[in-house]
């Protein structure tokens, strides 16, 4: 059975259906922070933020990865092909990855140049 | 130019691009979820369509989107939707009851007409049917998505208001049963005993939901360190325990001799006494009376009467009284302008949401070609899939089609193994693409 690349968009936002209006809201003040970003560029040390979003976004991937099999109701115990561990850690990656990219501006914007 | 002035321009160009991104991420959304076809075929054409669960609802999507002008009635009085597949989830204590259970209302496709009555009569040859509410129904052009209708009474003593109690379970076919069946299962597993797993002859709906009961149960026992004190016993009909070959010949070793659940072949439940705790099964042998503390029936399943002993039946061969369908266009086999999908259709496999979802785009691209006087151009494999569930947080994706043999969607995984990534897809993924083939997206 395929999926076409719009199929499998179009299951991914019924995955995010119950939760679109918190995604909006949360892309909404992303979009923001990052707007006060770009206004402060001057003020601003990028490189020590970028390293902190990347921390935490390592760690997000972390924690994902650990939290799935047990979000699923499965214990860690349970992951035992490639295919398992692969899924996982791709889920944590893609997780991660999104928590380092949310949490940046808000990293940013507390690590400044003094005035 | 100043570095204010340089600051200025780029935040500008920041919003201007944030704007930009989201307005088309919002138009591409939106286009996904209400575009149609390049060119619908114009036509005023009527067309019926009886039953609004899986493949109804599918299939007036699909039809809406790729006809220009159509009328499209769906009758179904219905207004609860209910996700099936979900079910063995629910009597297993997994999911609740709620999970199930969606609106109608939420995917009836815009410009299809919802009368809420339910078809209990076809005319096929005046192209009429007939409703309980006393209505009649012309149409130019039918689509039967009726599904099936589960028939307790055919099992001695048995009835849809002993789940729950006296120890009886029964999955099929809506929350309440299911979570009723989850009471007496729980007890069971708390207490142990002799749990008697059944089968009906002929077909049935997700036909592996008995095994799936039967090992998550197990499973459960396992968990709560009471299986030492159960006996558990898989009773099939015949001789056979799944129609995939590889799948039967593995479950056939693996109850037995890796989950110590014994299979009593040729033992079709005829008799239920729930006062005693006693099951009776037509074995060749003889009646053969079990007793239980846990029984799992699943009644013999049939089309509606009215396909049943109806014109649009098969009318003998081994499909007798499911719908007599092409098996691989979808097309009644003596009336040209009916189609039919779903749990009601004679074929040699399906009656899963994974056969809906191949079916549907088959039975709407074939009737529309059909009303535009054009070649049928689509065809249903037999493609059919069963996440077999072999304990929480595992499972193996079984895939195949009318050949019987495997046809993996992912080729990493492999049918033949317990993994834990199909159990995900199970519990958290195939929901959504269940709606989605609803939309007619997938």
């Amino acid at each position: 059975m395929e999926f076409s690349p719009l199929g499998v968009v179009a299951v991914v936002l019924e995955l995010l259906n119950p939760v679109l209006p918190l995604l909006g809201a949360l892309f909404a003040a992303w979009v923001a922070l990052m707007g006060l970003v770009i206004a402060r560029r001057q003020r601003l040390r990028v490189a020590p933020a970028v390293r902190g979003a990347a921390v935490v976004g390592v760690i997000g991937a972390v924690v994902a990865a650990l939290a799935i099999p047990l979000w699923s109701g499965a214990s860690p115990l349970q992951l035992q092909s490639v295919i398992d561990f692969f899924a996982v850690v791709g889920g944590g990656i893609g997780l991660g990855v999104a928590i380092g990219v949310l949490s940046y501006p808000v990293i940013q914007l507390m690590v400044q140049n003094p005035a | 130019m100043s570095n204010e002035s340089t600051i200025n321009t780029s935040r500008r160009r920041f919003l201007a691009g944030s704007a930009a991104v989201a307005g088309a991420t919002a138009v591409g959304t939106g286009s996904l979820l209400t575009s149609g076809p390049a060119r619908a075929v114009s036509t005023d054409a009527r067309i019926v369509i009886a039953g609004a669960g899986a493949a109804g609802i599918s299939i007036a999507a699909r039809l809406s989107r790729q006809l220009d002008g159509a009328t499209i009635i769906v009758i179904d009085s219905r207004e609860t939707h209910l996700y099936q597949p979900g079910l063995t989830l629910v009597a297993t204590g997994i999911w609740t009851p709620s999970r199930v259970e969606d609106a109608n209302t939420r995917f009836m496709p815009a410009g299809v007409d919802w009368m809420k009555d339910d078809v209990v009569e076809i005319n096929a040859d005046n192209n009429q049917v007939m409703t309980a509410g006393g209505d009649t129904v012309s149409y130019d052009y039918l689509v039967v998505s009726t599904g099936l209708q589960i028939n307790f009474d055919e099992i001695d003593g048995m009835s849809p208001d002993l789940i729950g109690h006296n120890g009886v379970g029964c999955v099929y076919a809506n929350p309440d049963h299911a979570a009723r069946t989850w009471q007496a299962a729980g007890r069971y597993i708390d207490e142990g005993g002799v749990g008697l797993f059944t089968r009906p002859p002929g077909p049935i709906k997700c036909a592996g939901a008995p095994l799936k009961v039967t090992m998550i149960i197990e499973d459960a026992l396992q968990e709560r360190g009471n299986r030492e004190r159960a006996e558990m016993h898989y009773l099939p009909p015949g001789e056979g325990l799944f129609s995939q070959p590889d799948i039967d010949t593995f479950l056939k070793d693996y109850f037995p001799s890796q989950r110590d659940i014994a299979i009593d072949y040729n033992h079709p439940l005829s008799a239920i006494d729930p006062d005693r705790r006693e099951a009776t099964f037509a074995t060749p042998e003889g009646p053969h009376t079990m007793e239980y503390d846990f029984i799992h029936v699943v009644p013999p399943m049939s089309a509606p009467d009215m396909i049943r002993h109806g014109e649009l039946g098969w009318q003998n061969g081994s499909f007798e009284g499911w719908m007599e369908v092409d098996q691989y266009s979808m097309q009644h086999r003596r009336y040209p302008n009916v189609f039919g999908a779903g749990d009601v259709v004679g074929t040699p496999i399906g009656k899963t949401a994974a056969s809906v979802k191949a079916q549907a785009p088959v039975v709407a691209d074939n009737l529309v070609a059909t009303i535009a006087g054009q070649e049928m151009p689509m065809a249903w494999d037999g493609y059919t899939s069963c996440p077999l569930i072999t304990a929480r947080g595992e499972a193996m994706l079984v895939e195949f089609d009318y050949s019987l043999a495997m046809k993996p969607s992912f080729a990493f995984i492999d049918p033949m193994q317990k993994h834990w990534a199909p159990w995900f897809l199970k519990d958290q993924m195939l929901h959504a693409a269940y709606n989605a083939m609803l939309r007619g997206r997938i």
